[in-house]
């Protein structure tokens, strides 16, 4: 491609050349054209003909001028020249006066002088014969008007004749010829080229001779380089016998027929000329280039037949062609054994006969789809060998329609690998189907590509609905742009994010998880994706928030029971000193007292025993609202405990001339429970079967029964309407049993037992008949679950 | 001789009035109204019993029972508290103070001196423990 270029760039320079050569130095020159046959006129085509213009389209076709031929009468072109109208003016004769006024070329050009003739038949011989006589002359010619003309010979000569001018030579020769005219001054070279035509004479006079030249415009722009020209050229069309002078002089002024030869050979010859060498030069070119083009491509054919061949020779598989028949043409092998397992010797042998029918029939196969399909078929071959198993790939590539090159090539290695590969993949799958974790893989986006059953379950989200961006709508709403933050964060630094955040299902309940996200990088240590776990920890976090809460309550819890602490103390201290004080009154260890101070201390201290109460109910019922309230579990005897209670009671009793009997059996009780307690509540139910009970007895029992302690205390008071049992165990009720309180009591005594026995693991419960008595009897385990007893 | 009862209690009424029934059955009464006071008195009188009011201002007296057990004086002098069991476990509490027992506030001034009375009996006995 190249080549064609270069000639095509050589073709086109040489015809710019030659246009721009033309076009260049094409000078156009103006001359002047009058009539004046033969020296300068216009033939009948309308070309400007004749001596003159022969001689300066030779020189213009030299100088490669354009000439423009500018008519008109002599007058006229003498005013053009004067006017650089036009450049040259030929034909015209040099006078002293005249090269004042014009520049004239160096040598003369044409010399001639101008005649007399006469009619046929006239005796006018000498000038002095044209006296008297009728002259012609051409009007405004140098030979009729100007000085040595006719006219100034014959007043310089004394002779008188009559004038005529007439406006051309050929008008001067028909008035001479119509006798109209006596003589006629015609200049030589029109007299010799016409003169036979009429019938006219020629006399001997011969007046003004004169040397023609081209006259150029005296200070025209043009004129130095024209006449410079002109005089050179001039020069040599003289010196030159063969020139197109002489040429001119025979064709025009002699009296030879002019010559038909064509001696001004046209610009477009030349120039078809030139052209025609360049192409010749140009094919020669070519045809040197083509051939160093033909030796080059030969030379490198030759080393890339040898490359290949290094090539071929250096490869480790099994190459060889096979012709579309299945003989063997070429083959070469890098390896001790192969597939096919063949040698250069078999060349030229058939398939068929040098390998087993199987691999040879299915070897042809191949070769002919590779050709049918004209494109390169790729197989692979297992063969197994020795308990494993070799794997090989074949390429059958279509050479032209009637062989086949093929390629053989042992891909164990990459089979073996691949088949780890896929085992691995799969074991991957499985471990990833099973393993209690959840696991995703996203892409570099963040766009989830893979979750494992595992995290569909703990997010509550199916598979589909959480790859690509799906997976963030399991997401608790609150958690999203954390999450995404943190991941965010990690990603810059390519390190490991861990995030603990919320997965909410679709019914609401929230799963606790914690999520990482590990960056895998390529081999150019950019991120291609995460790989990621999320962990079930809503059972961590239940347990981490129940621990809050209970630090939450064990702090109010001990605000409160530094509370209770204050109040208990507080409220106790007063009580000391009147208790104590009217105590020691009572006593009289500080003096004898009168019944009266008897009597009013007694009932302060009464007042204050009462107030010591209430002040215990009221802490004790807070206690156990609080469930400040701690058992202090001992072993005691029942009976001890019972006495004691009852002994507490007695006096009260005993002044309301009530009996109290106690069974109790057996004798002995060992119990594992709060002592304390248990006394608490006995003296409680006594105190009310006390207060409650105006006449009677009160009875008091135990027993055993496996492995629960029965107590109960019965009087025979007032007893409990049925309706009113609802309410018995409440604190702060009171059965309103008539207009006026009668009996004292805080209210919460009762609600308080209840509790109590609650609290040590019992139950207490009621039996009553209105106006008969009641019985309040409870239960209590014998140990608790973790005693020996 | 009399027996001499070493009596720590922060409140004034509550002291008058456990010094006046002492003294009214016959014991030499030593006052401390608080347990640094307590100590030093201890050291120096080297009494027979110490009552001891757990509720004292600064030191308390479960501290106070301890450094009275710490010097060798009082090894094996009965050591009271009277508390008024404000807190759970106020009892178990005293006891491993150091206490040898407790008693009750408000006191019960009719059966008070039988109270600490039991625990010379015990301590004669060899009793720590009510």
């Amino acid at each position: 491609m190249w080549r064609r270029i270069f000639l095509l760039t050589i073709a086109i320079l040489c015809f710019s050349l030659i246009s721009w050569t033309q076009a260049q130095k094409q000078k156009i020159v103006r001359v002047g054209v009058y009539e004046n046959p033969p020296k300068i006129y216009t033939d009948s085509n309308g070309t400007v003909t004749g001596f003159w213009p022969a001689i300066l389209n030779d020189i213009a076709q030299k100088e490669n001028w354009q000439i423009e031929w500018v008519h008109g009468t002599w007058d006229e072109e003498v005013a053009y020249l004067q006017a650089n109208k036009i450049d040259i003016m030929p034909d015209m004769g040099w006078t002293e006066e005249r090269s004042q006024e014009f520049t004239f070329s160096n040598d003369t050009v044409l010399s001639s002088w101008s005649r007399l003739y006469v009619k046929k038949g006239s005796p006018i011989q000498t000038i002095l014969d044209l006296d008297g006589k009728k002259v012609a002359g051409l009007s405004g010619s140098v030979n009729f008007d100007g000085p040595d003309g006719i006219k100034d010979l014959a007043t310089r000569l004394g002779i008188h004749c009559t004038f005529v001018g007439l406006d051309s030579y050929m008008a001067i020769f028909e008035a001479l010829q119509n006798k109209e005219v006596d003589a006629g001054v015609i200049n030589k070279e029109f007299g010799d080229l016409n003169e036979s035509q009429f019938s006219v004479t020629r006399t001997s006079i011969i007046i003004q001779p004169m040397n023609l030249r081209f006259a150029f415009t005296k200070d025209g722009t043009s004129t130095p380089y024209l006449v410079q020209t002109v005089n050179a050229d001039m020069q040599e069309l003289k010196n030159n016998s063969n020139s197109a002078y002489y040429k001119a002089i025979d064709q025009y002024l002699g009296e030879k027929p002019p010559k038909t030869i064509v001696t001004i050979i046209p610009t477009w010859v030349y120039i078809l000329f030139l052209n025609g060498a360049l192409i010749i030069l140009f094919l020669v070119v070519v045809s040197i280039t083509a051939r160093r083009q033909i030796r080059q491509q030969t030379a490198k054919l030759w080393k890339s037949e040898a490359r290949n061949r290094a090539l071929v020779e250096n490869d480790p598989d099994e190459i060889f062609r096979l012709s579309r028949g299945g003989i063997l043409l070429d083959y070469h092998s890098g390896l001790a054994s192969s597939l096919y397992s063949l040698s250069e010797d078999l060349l030229g042998k058939s398939l068929l006969e040098l390998l087993p029918k199987e691999l040879a029939e299915a070897t042809l196969n191949h070769v002919e789809k590779a050709i049918e399909a004209n494109a390169t078929q790729v197989f692979e071959y297992s063969v197994p060998s020795g308990g494993e198993v070799q794997d090989y790939e074949s390429r059958f590539s279509p050479n032209g329609k009637d062989e086949v090159i093929v390629i053989v090539r042992d891909i164990t290695v990459r089979k073996q690998a691949e088949r780890k590969l896929v085992e691995s993949e799969k074991r991957y799958q499985t471990l990833t189907s099973v393993v209690p974790v959840g696991i995703f893989h996203t892409n570099k986006d963040g766009e989830t590509t893979f979750v494992n059953p595992t995290w569909c379950q703990i997010s509550g989200m199916s598979e589909e609905e959480a790859l690509g961006e799906g997976w963030l709508q399991a997401v608790h709403p609150d958690d999203r742009e954390r999450l995404l933050a943190g991941w965010q964060e990690s990603t810059e630094e390519m390190t490991t994010s861990t995030a603990d955040y919320r997965f909410m299902h679709p019914d609401g309940s929230i799963a606790w998880v914690i999520g990482q996200a590990v960056p895998e990088v390529n081999s150019e240590n950019e991120v291609v994706g995460y790989v990621g776990t999320i962990t079930d920890i809503t059972e961590r976090k239940k347990i981490e928030d129940l621990k809050a809460e209970v630090i939450r309550a064990e702090s109010a819890d001990k605000l409160k029971s530094a509370f209770l602490a204050t109040m208990s103390h507080e409220l106790r201290t007063p009580l000391n000193s009147i208790i104590g004080f009217t105590g020691l009154l009572l006593q009289k260890l500080v003096g004898p007292l009168n019944g009266e101070q008897e009597k009013q201390l007694s009932m302060v201290q009464g007042s204050a025993y009462h107030l010591l109460e209430l002040i215990n109910d009221v802490l004790d019922i807070s206690k156990i609202e609080a469930g400040q309230i701690v058992v202090f579990r001992e072993n005691f005897d029942v009976g001890t405990a019972i006495q004691k209670s009852v002994a507490n009671i007695l006096p009260m009793a005993e002044e309301k001339n009530l009996k109290v009997i106690t069974t109790i059996t057996p004798e002995e009780i060992q119990i594992y429970s709060d002592r304390r307690r248990l006394e608490q509540i006995l003296i409680n139910l006594l105190n009310n079967a006390v207060k409650f009970t105006e006449r009677g007895e009160i009875r008091l029992g135990c027993k055993v029964e496996e492995d629960w302690l029965h107590i109960w205390v019965s009087d025979t008071g007032i007893g409990i309407k049925p309706e009113d049992r609802q309410i018995l165990f409440r604190p702060f009720q009171q059965i309103d049993i008539g207009i006026s309180r009668q009996y004292e009591g805080t209210g919460l005594g009762l609600s308080i037992c209840k509790r109590l026995v609650e609290l040590l693991g019992g139950q207490i419960q009621v039996e009553s008949e209105w106006g008969k008595g009641s019985t309040f009897s409870f239960t209590l385990p014998m140990r608790s679950e973790n005693n020996e007893n | 001789m009399k027996t001499k009862i070493l009596v720590i209690e922060d409140n004034e009424q509550n002291i008058y009035l456990v010094s006046f029934i002492l003294e009214k059955y016959g014991y030499q009464v030593v006052q401390a109204r608080n347990g640094a006071e307590g100590i030093e008195k201890a050291q120096q009188e080297k009494p027979d019993m110490v009552l001891l009011d757990i509720q004292l201002p600064v030191m308390n007296g479960y501290e106070v029972a301890q450094e009275l057990r710490k010097g060798k004086e009082l090894k094996t002098t009965p050591i009271i508290a009277i508390t008024s069991y404000a807190m759970p476990g106020d009892r178990e509490h005293a006891l491993e103070a150091g206490c040898s027992g407790y008693i009750e506030k408000p006191i019960n001034p009719d059966t008070f001196i039988n109270q600490i009375t039991g625990y010379f009996d015990s301590q004669a006995r060899g009793d720590s423990t009510l």
